[in-house]
């Protein structure tokens, strides 16, 4: 599903070189649900961040279904984030000034999907998290867990083959948290999803079927 | 696309509601700078209806009351001299002088209308000479003389708005008001005479014949003299010798009309000038303050955009949104300060801003509005989509 070869990042800035990731060499498999652990600034969420072309490695070569990623020009790249990766975030990234439905729409919308099919299938994605009856509300009517299921019905909307989770319920409470992770226990195990997801509770990372962990930004095995 | 905006700006109505006051206020500056430039612009183009060249004006100082009796003497006996020099082409009388903002205007009743108009007395001949244009019937002559009617000229501005689709020729215009009865006979229609200048308003004019022999005649103090083309400055002090030789009690200045003119559209240029540079500077405060409000409002977006690149959105479509969002926003703005400058030419507060001036002065204003908001609108474009999405995302 998704290869990462020989992935390094160096962040430069006028004075300072800071390696983030060096020699990453990662399999994801189809259907795998993995866990990334590290002690903060190791470098988890760089990778991921790479993994899910939201940056460009500076050496090292990714393959997404086996294609190699040759070019990062903007709308390749974009298109195919749009298409194959659903992407959750600590801080949900909800806009504030839309509707639930609106915002689970957006991947949608960008994928010029018509306005009545966008809709059937944001409820459809609402369904799934247990969020239909909230489709109205704001994000900010909504507590933490729900905003965090709403961010999920965004990201599986597009029915993406890889899911992609920097720490989902690192904002959370525990009992937030646990519905969260159950939410994507069900997800992986019903829909057969590809599952990353960094975290830093060990508890979390043990429901997982894989963890990698990341230390100094290199893989430990 | 288009739907989603709509929907955005409508959630963030009140954070928008900063930048639409501020291009409504923008707008209403902008709009009136442009509608004044281009009502004088319009004023400009318009002939003055008479010929200022080579024309000089002698305007005699009389002591004492005015004597028709007396003086009308004088002033003929000024008028033989003059017409006998050889640089003098032709001379005649005009009472309130061109290019000065000196003006007789009056109005009175006549039916059902006010008639408003600004006047002057002319001699025989005087109107020819001047180069004015006549639409009908015909020019001051000897047969207006020792009539029981004082003939009038009127401008073409005149019979448009008080007697439209009327023969006025031969029709009284006097009032018919009060005891005394007036008899004021329209002999001829002229194209116009723009006694004021080039930035003057339009209005109605009639000029009276001046009759130098009526003991009647109110006071005149204008010679007009027409000189030779290339009739250097110089002929002055022979001019001068010559007036001072006949009326040595009088007492005379001496000015070609083209240096009058050109002092007049100094004075009038002066204001517009000014208040062009204050309203450069205004546009540039507009400019800079919708820039920093675009700033601050693109910016503060920067976690919204990363997510809107990581979720599908490339940088083209983002800008595309970010301006499109803008422009509308801007639109609302314009609309909002339209609806209350309409009310200019709806209560009718300022006679001289028609709805053709008013419109084109809109329509330029928002397009300039639509341009400056587009300019400041791109750079925090560019700058908001030139972060890596996952920069963005984690953009304080």
């Amino acid at each position: 599903m998704l290869k990462l070869t020989k992935i390094s990042k160096t962040f430069q800035t006028d004075k300072i070189e800071t390696i983030a990731l060096q020699d990453i060499d990662l399999h994801i498999k189809q259907g795998e649900f993995v866990s990334v652990m590290g002690p903060s600034g190791c470098g988890k969420s760089t990778l991921l961040n790479i993994m899910g072309l939201l940056d460009e490695p500076s050496d090292g070569d990714i393959k997404v279904n086996s294609q190699a990623i040759e070019s990062y020009k903007d709308k390749h790249i974009t298109h195919l984030r749009n298409e194959k990766i659903g992407f959750i975030f600590q801080s949900f990234h909800l806009i504030p000034d839309l509707k639930v439905i609106d915002n689970v729409e957006l991947p949608l919308l960008y994928r010029n999907v018509p306005a009545k099919e966008r809709k059937r299938l944001a409820i459809e994605a609402l369904e799934k998290v247990g969020l239909k009856p909230r489709t109205g509300h704001y994000p900010t009517q909504l507590s933490g867990g729900q905003q965090q299921r709403v961010a999920i019905a965004r990201a599986i909307v597009g029915k993406p083959e890889l899911l992609l989770a920097d720490e989902p319920t690192g904002n959370l409470d525990s009992r937030m948290g646990d519905e969260i992770m159950k939410l994507l226990e069900s997800l992986h195990k019903n829909d057969n999803a590809t599952i990353v997801m960094v975290t830093h509770d060990e508890e979390m990372a043990k429901r997982t079927e894989r963890t990698i962990r990341v230390f100094d930004g290199q893989l430990v095995h | 696309m288009i739907q989603h905006i709509l929907k955005l700006i409508w959630n963030r109505k009140a954070s928008n509601a900063l930048i639409i006051a501020e291009v409504a206020i923008a707008f209403i500056v902008v709009f009136s700078l442009l509608a004044l430039a281009i009502r004088n612009f319009n004023l400009y183009q318009v002939p003055l209806g008479y010929d200022y060249k080579d024309r000089w004006r002698v305007q005699a100082s009389i002591p004492g009351e005015w004597d028709a009796e007396r003086d009308l003497v004088t002033i003929n006996q000024l008028r033989a001299a003059l017409s006998n020099l050889p640089q003098v082409n032709n001379v005649h009388l005009l009472r309130n002088p061109t290019f000065k903002d000196w003006a007789w205007t009056s109005s009175y009743d006549l039916g059902d209308q006010t008639i408003s108009y600004m006047g002057n007395h002319i001699d025989d001949g005087a109107a020819e000479n001047f180069g004015m244009k006549l639409l009908a019937g015909r020019w001051f002559g000897p047969q207006d003389a020792a009539q029981n009617y004082t003939a009038v000229l009127v401008s073409n501005l005149f019979v448009e708005r008080y007697f439209p689709e009327q023969d006025i020729i031969g029709k009284n215009i006097a009032s018919d008001e009060g005891e005394q009865q007036l008899n004021h006979r329209v002999v001829g229609v002229f194209e116009q005479f723009r006694q004021l200048g080039e930035f003057s308003p339009m209005i109605p004019y009639t000029i009276f014949r001046y009759d130098l022999n009526s003991k009647e005649s109110r006071h005149m103090a204008g010679i007009e003299i027409k000189v030779n083309a290339g009739t250097s400055i110089q002929f002055e002090e022979v001019l001068m010798k010559q007036l001072t030789s006949i009326a040595p009690n009088w007492e005379f200045s001496i000015r070609p009309w083209e240096d009058s003119r050109r002092s007049q559209t100094r004075g009038a240029l002066l204001p517009l000038i000014v208040l062009s540079i204050i309203g450069g500077f205004l546009i540039l405060m507009v400019a800079m303050g919708l820039f920093g409000v675009l700033w601050q409002n693109v910016t503060s977006r920067t976690q919204e955009i990363g997510l809107r690149r990581a979720i599908g959105a490339t940088a083209n479509q983002i800008q595309r949104q970010v301006m499109l969002e803008l422009l509308i926003v801007n639109a609302i703005g314009i609309i909002c300060a339209s609806v209350l400058l309409v009310q200019l030419p709806l209560l009718g507060v300022f006679s001289e801003l028609n709805w053709s001036l008013f419109a084109i002065s809109m329509l330029l204003a928002s397009v300039f509005m639509l341009v400056l908001s587009a300019a400041c609108a791109y750079y925090p474009g560019i700058v908001a989509t030139s972060l890596a999405p996952a920069q963005a995302l984690h953009y304080e």
